[in-house]
């Protein structure tokens, strides 16, 4: 049982190939802030990539940014706070979901696709990820991608380790592109009783050519917290960022596109920006000892949210104008709901991902819905072609 | 160019391939006769020809399946095809290869308007998606020059970009599903019509990997609202060093314009000359800044971008004030490579991208470089994304001209790698800069990439000799050398 914290990628190579020699695995993290995520890995020792931070390199006007992957969140944000910008796909502080005391590592936004509710407009992270350097199962150092924004010189295998949580390579370096901050911020509540109506709502604002970088809806029935006043419940939560003039010419176009002066309440500055975090971190489900996400086509939102008003769920909200349903569940009947949810949207296609749970209830049910076989196949192929000894976090994305 | 040398094994199978062919498929499917075949023979970059040995049409993703299965039985190669628009030959023939035209794949499925999202065959063009949905206020992004030909599924296969990718993305970014026809025969959905799909981002995988991994059935893409506003400006400069200064201020300036293009001097001349757009011929560089959003918004950029280009020696500048004047605009650049065909027999399109900062050496350096080689060279510039489109000019009638010009591109392309770019930006390795591969990457990084690949084509049938230099067989790049060590790094902290 060892516990390595290498200082470079050929310490992490050296590890690596240590590993492989005794065909032991390797639990590998950042800064263990959203280690709750994920099937129980069962490794003897533990890699940690907490000791690989800097950044590398940063020109504000390339829109690109090289760091490590253990360089906490926080140094990036500031570094890219200081020129006017942001990781526009605005990724979520694992506090109230996974109760870390740590915001985490650049290399985990990436490796766990980790998304805010700018995503509605600007991407997930995976569409801002460029390029990487990894070591793979067999401890050799590779890269892919580069330091560009457009680039088509070989397989695109950056975006493979997006979402991947550290199971294919050992990341030690990513590059990704960096966006300005708009210059202003307004958040519109357009009141919805039901899912039905935000729905509509979200829908009319995602379709219209307003740009809206949030859409969100919060029921009246969510977790008490201060971020989230009783004025923003059952509540469209609608987000521009843009110029003043920008601004301006969307709070007037609202009014033709909705009814004019539908909305009740705006939000600026530091309020509109507390109520963003907390949709962001899942703060309305969280708490809830099951909390999962649904990734659904939008218009199948209000649907699905008829169909789970199973006992079990004890909060649930909307972001990403329908397309992201978050819910807040007891643990049981956890893994009933979980059924029926992946078969409710298997005919339209959807994902359904345990964020947080006991482990009973996901080995019982599945992190990930299991796959078709051939796509399982694939999977595995997949990981072998990486990691042939599965040395890397075994089992986290689908057991064995 | 080599090709993988012809396999008399192969070449000997032919009678009973066809035989085979035509049990699966209808008579207007397979063809075999040497005239038919050489529709096939080149795709968009022409200096290399070579006619399958067959061809198939097929037009449902079990036909592709069986197709595939049947040559992975028999050991034939296959090379799909869209609509033979690739300008690095990832569509060019095997002279003992199946060529698998998608052609027939040509239904748009669904336009799911509530969803934000088209289905579309593989073969469906990238401009039908767009004309299937302006009615209704959506377009498709990424706008390929080749749009009006070029299809979804090699848009795809080529993580295809366009003018307006700095603030839109490229391909990747707006693909929500795909089908999937692997060499096992199996049809795989990965996506739909929701982002953020479980698992490894197989799409993000696909996207780019040029007809290599499986074979694009169906694309489902998202659609964007149209912008309320649209604005071309068109930017005159005394020099590439003031018009690069431009673009760098105003994305310091936190301005994602819809789009930035690039002109050098022989490429404004040229495109003049064909279009007319009313280009300033004594400014020696060009830049089109274009600028979307709501109206009172687009005002204050075109006003924020005007004081920029001033204050950077802007010499000519122009406004468009309505769709036609933006089309003008736009008129010369979007015939910038055909424009090339009046002041030179032949030219031939290069692609790479480069840090932005780079812009003023490499220009230099390939200013120098075309004095070298005698072959002059235009240059068009997606000047947001750092997509450099050189366009060296050439006749291929005067012996050696055009492995001449192939020369002078593969060292421009170096060049791009040296300064911190990348071999290609939108338009795929394929066979044209195959073998710069070891310029960019090591033997470790392409030996990674060769196993993924080993992971969906085990025995490599699928367009081999595209991407890689050197076809490894899998066996012996699945084989694992384990060091015997100690524990490493004893000084390294342990808790």
């Amino acid at each position: 049982m060892s516990t390595f914290q290498p200082g470079n990628e050929n310490e992490v190579q050296e590890i690596v190939r240590w590993a492989a020699s005794r065909n032991e695995a390797l639990a590998v993290s950042g800064s263990d802030s959203r280690t709750a995520f994920g099937h129980a890995v069962n490794a003897p020792h533990s890699l940690s990539l907490s000791g690989l931070t800097g950044i590398c390199d940063y020109d504000p006007r390339e829109l690109v940014l090289t760091a490590l992957a253990g360089t906490p969140l926080t140094k990036i944000e500031s570094a890219l706070a200081q020129q006017g910008q942001q990781l526009a796909f605005e990724p979520p502080c694992p506090r109230a979901l996974f109760g870390s005391a740590t915001p985490g590592t650049f290399g985990g936004v990436f490796l766990g696709n980790q998304s805010g509710p700018r995503r509605v407009q600007a991407g997930a992270a995976r569409d801002h990820i460029l390029g990487v350097r990894a070591v793979n199962g067999r401890g050799e150092l590779w890269k892919s991608g580069g330091r560009v924004i457009k680039n088509v010189t070989g397989y695109d295998l950056s975006k493979l380790m997006a979402g991947s949580w550290g199971t294919l390579s050992v990341v030690t370096e990513i590059t990704c592109k960096v966006l300005p901050v708009a210059p202003e911020s307004l958040t519109l509540g357009v009141p919805a009783m039901d899912a039905a109506a935000a729905l509509a709502v979200l829908s009319r604002l995602a379709g219209s050519a307003l740009a809206p970088t949030g859409l969100a809806y919060v029921p009246h029935r969510v977790n008490d917290a201060p971020e989230l006043p009783t004025a923003a419940r059952a509540q469209c939560l609608i987000r521009f960022e843009a110029s003043a003039a920008g601004i301006g010419g969307r709070v007037q176009a609202l009014g033709a596109l909705l009814e004019p002066g539908v909305h009740t309440c705006r939000w600026t500055g530091a309020d509109s920006a507390a109520l963003w975090r907390a949709i962001r971190d899942a703060v309305p489900v969280a708490g809830h000892p099951v909390i999962i996400r649904l990734s659904i086509p939008p218009a199948l939102a209000a649907a699905v949210v008829g169909e789970v008003s199973a006992p079990c769920v004890r909060a649930w909200f909307m972001d990403a104008a329908g397309a992201w349903l978050w819910i807040g569940a007891t643990a049981e009947g956890a893994v009933d709901l979980l059924r029926a949810l992946r078969a409710r949207v298997r005919p339209d296609g959807g994902s359904v991902v345990i964020m947080r749970a006991p482990e009973e209830i996901k080995t019982a049910a599945g992190v990930l819905t299991p796959p078709p076989p051939p796509l399982a196949a694939l999977n595995r192929r997949l990981k072998e072609s990486f990691d042939p000894l599965s040395l890397f976090n075994p089992g986290r994305l689908y057991p064995h | 160019m080599l090709m993988p040398a012809p396999d008399p094994d192969a070449l000997a199978r032919r009678e009973p391939l066809l035989c085979e062919l035509r049990r699966l498929l209808r008579p207007d499917q397979v063809i075999e006769d040497r005239a038919s075949l050489r529709a096939y023979e080149t795709d968009g970059l022409t200096a290399y020809r070579q006619p399958p040995m067959l061809a198939v049409l097929p037009d449902t993703a079990s036909q592709v399946g069986r197709i595939l299965q049947l040559c992975r039985r028999m050991g034939i190669k296959v090379v799909p095809r869209g609509a033979g628009t690739s300008l690095s030959g990832g569509a060019l023939p095997l002279a003992d290869g199946l060529l698998l035209g998608l052609g027939k794949f040509n239904r748009i499925l669904e336009v799911d308007l509530p969803n934000r999202c088209v289905v579309a065959q593989s073969g469906v063009t990238n401009l039908a998606i767009t004309e299937a949905v302006a009615r209704d206020g959506f377009y498709y992004a990424p706008d390929p020059s080749s749009q009006i030909a070029c299809t979804i599924g090699g848009n795809v296969s080529e993580n295809a970009g366009g003018v307006h990718c700095l603030k839109y993305g490229l391909t990747t970014n707006n693909v929500l599903g795909i089908e999937l026809v692997t060499m096992d025969g199996e049809v795989l959905r990965l996506g739909g019509k929701h982002p953020d799909p479980e698992g490894y981002d197989l799409l993000g995988l696909i996207n780019g990997s040029e007809g290599l991994l499986g074979v694009i059935t169906e694309v489902t893409v998202r659609i964007l609202p149209a912008p309320s506003d649209v604005r071309a400006m068109l930017l005159g400069f005394p020099g590439n060093e003031a018009a690069g200064e431009c673009v760098g201020r105003i994305i310091a300036a936190g301005i994602i314009p819809a789009g930035v293009e690039m002109m050098d001097e022989l490429a404004i001349r040229a495109a003049e000359q064909f279009s007319r757009a009313g280009y300033p011929l004594e400014c020696p560089a060009l830049l089109i800044v274009e600028l979307d959003g709501l109206t009172a918004e687009v005002d204050a950029l075109v006003a924020a971008v005007t004081a920029i280009a001033r204050d950077c020696g802007a010499t000519a500048m122009r406004v468009s004030t309505t769709a036609g004047e933006r089309e003008r605009i736009w008129a010369g650049r979007k015939a910038a490579f055909p424009a090339m065909g009046m002041i030179s027999p032949d030219y031939y399109c290069m692609d790479g991208t480069i840090p932005r900062r780079e812009l003023p050496r490499v220009l230099a350096r390939m200013a120098a470089l075309s004095a070298q080689y005698g072959l002059r060279v235009a240059n068009v510039f997606h000047a947001g994304d750092g997509n450099l489109h050189p366009l060296i000019l050439f006749d291929a009638n005067r012996p050696g001209e055009l492995e001449r010009a192939e020369h002078f591109g593969a060292d421009i392309l170096r060049l791009c790698v040296e300064v911190g770019g990348v071999l290609s930006g939108e338009h795929g390795i394929g066979v044209e800069k195959r073998d710069l591969m070891p310029e960019f990457f090591s033997t470790d990084d392409l030996a990674q990439q060769q196993r993924v690949k080993c992971a969906f084509d085990p025995d490599g049938r699928l367009n081999p000799g595209k991407v890689f230099p050197t076809l490894h067989r899998c066996a012996e790049l699945g084989r694992l050398h384990v060091h015997h060590g100690a524990l490493p790094f004893p000084e390294l902290p342990r808790f």
